[in-house]
């Protein structure tokens, strides 16, 4: 059985059947996920929820906020970094990376909770011990090379 | 414009380290560098020894390989799959292999494994059985 998640966009709710899932008064709007999905998406976006939910409102303060959804490109799960950490784990022996690989699995985590504003956190600062390592291990490699032909 | 330019650049990169990594065995030469945590603390690293290991993945003799860092040869069609995962963002396709393979509970696994191998691999009485 699929199992459908909302969120308020602050905490997720869930899991849900569909029909316990349309019982809960969710609007064409209201952003849902299921363990298919890679982004959360408005529910009138989802076939087998759309046809289940009342038609669109032509004029309705809903509207707008469905326009601020498909501006936003819905909600994609930020980068995690994970193969740029793991590769900077192996290749720049620093315990830099293994920072990296924590934060992408923060990022999944609380991407799948719903909680979109601490997975973009956690993507910025993945991004930035992956990055501290590469550096590191791109300059000791250079101070390396340079010690040689002292 | 710019990301294709990224792109390129990086795909260059790649093939001119793999065209040094295979013609030249870091193991033998002294201009590769060195593990920096190696050199610091006299433990071996995750790491050590992946430039031996690309060198020998590169000239396809994986029996010496799996020798010098286990782990490396592992890791690499995992990196690989990874890769391809970020460059094709699939949204329904395949997207129920990617939760799997990269998910969180994967990475969590991930991580256990590296540290264990890590702390294993400076332990002599157990060296010997990561190959």
């Amino acid at each position: 059985m699929k199992k459908y998640y909302y969120t308020d966009r602050k905490e997720k709710f869930g899991p849900f059947t569909k029909e316990e899932l349309i019982e809960k008064n969710i609007s064409r709007g209201t952003l849902v996920w299921t363990s298919e999905l890679s982004v959360w998406k408005p529910a009138g976006n989802i076939p087998e929820l759309a046809e289940m939910l009342p038609p669109p409102i032509p004029e309705g303060s809903d509207f707008s906020n469905d326009a601020d959804i498909s501006r936003d490109k819905y909600y994609m799960q930020p980068h995690s970094w994970l193969t740029e950490s793991i590769l900077v784990t192996l290749f720049c022996c620093l315990p830099f990376g293994i920072a990296g690989i924590v934060n992408a699995a923060k990022v999944k985590s609380y991407f799948n909770a719903g909680q979109i504003e601490e997975a973009k956190h956690s993507s910025k600062q993945a991004k930035k011990w992956t990055a501290i390592g590469f550096w590191i291990g791109i300059v000791f490699s250079v101070l390396y090379l340079l010690t040689l032909t002292v | 414009m710019r990301r294709y330019i990224k792109i390129a650049f990086v795909i260059l990169l790649l093939i001119g380290l793999a065209v040094i990594y295979q013609k030249f065995d870091p193991g033998q030469i002294r201009v590769f560098p060195t593990c920096p945590f190696k050199l610091l603390t006299g433990f071996k690293c995750i790491g050590c020894g992946s430039q031996r290991t690309i060198h020998y993945m590169l000239n396809l003799k994986f029996d010496l390989a799996i020798r010098e860092n286990v782990l490396i040869v592992v890791a690499t069609p995992y990196l690989v799959a990874s890769a391809f995962f970020d460059i094709i963002k699939s949204e329904q396709r395949l997207i129920r292999l990617r939760n799997i393979l990269f998910g969180e509970k994967a990475i969590w696994i991930i991580l256990a494994v590296m540290i264990t191998f890590w702390i294993l691999r400076n332990i002599t009485c157990f060296e010997q059985f990561l190959l």
